[in-house]
């Protein structure tokens, strides 16, 4: 590239470098916010360890060209992103609905100390897959 | 000391024995109103807010914040609504 078209896009690049940081930075913002509102099937790339590579590869690259906080905030979007990664749904349960309950607890629960509000029903219809 | 740096190292310190604390424990126990302010986006704005301010101001007091947010929020998210 010619030395006086770089210097161009360099100049180009400052004039916008304000707003597009500023623009970012509200794009992470609201997707840290709706994050959890993503449909499930954008949600199922989570597991794939080649998307987890490149969005790690992408908050190290935006924490060093554009700024630490950036860096941080993207960071927080993929962590969450793949901690929002709907479960498999292998095993065929159908009825899994979270229901209150008031009974006693469990002995697991009494010897570790959990004191669940809310369970998952303990009778739930299966069946194969691909029937 | 200087205010700026000992006030630094205070919430430091608090985000630290908080994720400390919330880490060790199996089941985490947030107080409600926190679990029913999870469901506004206005709530999770002023969190964000503050956490960008945060870093900002101190970059490893950001880092504390970005964890305790991050554990608060997929802690709401699987008491709410994940399925499976």
């Amino acid at each position: 590239m010619a030395p006086k078209a770089q210097n161009h896009l360099l100049d180009f690049y400052k004039k916008i470098e304000y707003g597009l940081h500023t623009l970012l930075y509200i794009v992470l913002i609201v997707a840290i916010i709706y994050g959890q509102q993503i449909p499930d099937s954008i949600k199922v790339y989570g597991p794939n360890p080649l998307y987890r590579i490149i969005a790690f590869i992408l908050v190290l690259a935006v924490t060093l060209y554009i700024s630490p906080i950036h860096g941080l905030l993207l960071a927080l979007v993929i962590v969450l992103y793949v901690s929002f990664t709907p479960g498999s749904n292998g095993e065929g349960y159908q009825n899994s609905l979270v229901t209150a309950r008031n009974q006693r607890r469990w002995f697991d629960e009494e010897v570790l100390g959990e004191n669940p509000v809310a369970y998952q029903n303990d009778r739930v219809t299966t069946q194969a897959p691909n029937t | 000391m200087n205010i700026d740096v000992l006030a630094k190292i205070v919430f430091t310190s608090f985000f630290f024995l908080w994720n400390v604390i919330e880490g060790v424990k199996l089941d985490t126990h947030y107080p409600h109103k926190l679990v029913v302010l999870y469901f506004y986006p206005l709530w999770r704005l002023l969190l964000i807010g503050t956490l960008v301010a945060a870093s900002y101001w101190c970059h490893r007091l950001g880092m504390m914040m970005a964890f305790a947010v991050f554990f608060y929020f997929m802690d709401m998210q699987l008491l709410l609504y994940k399925e499976v």
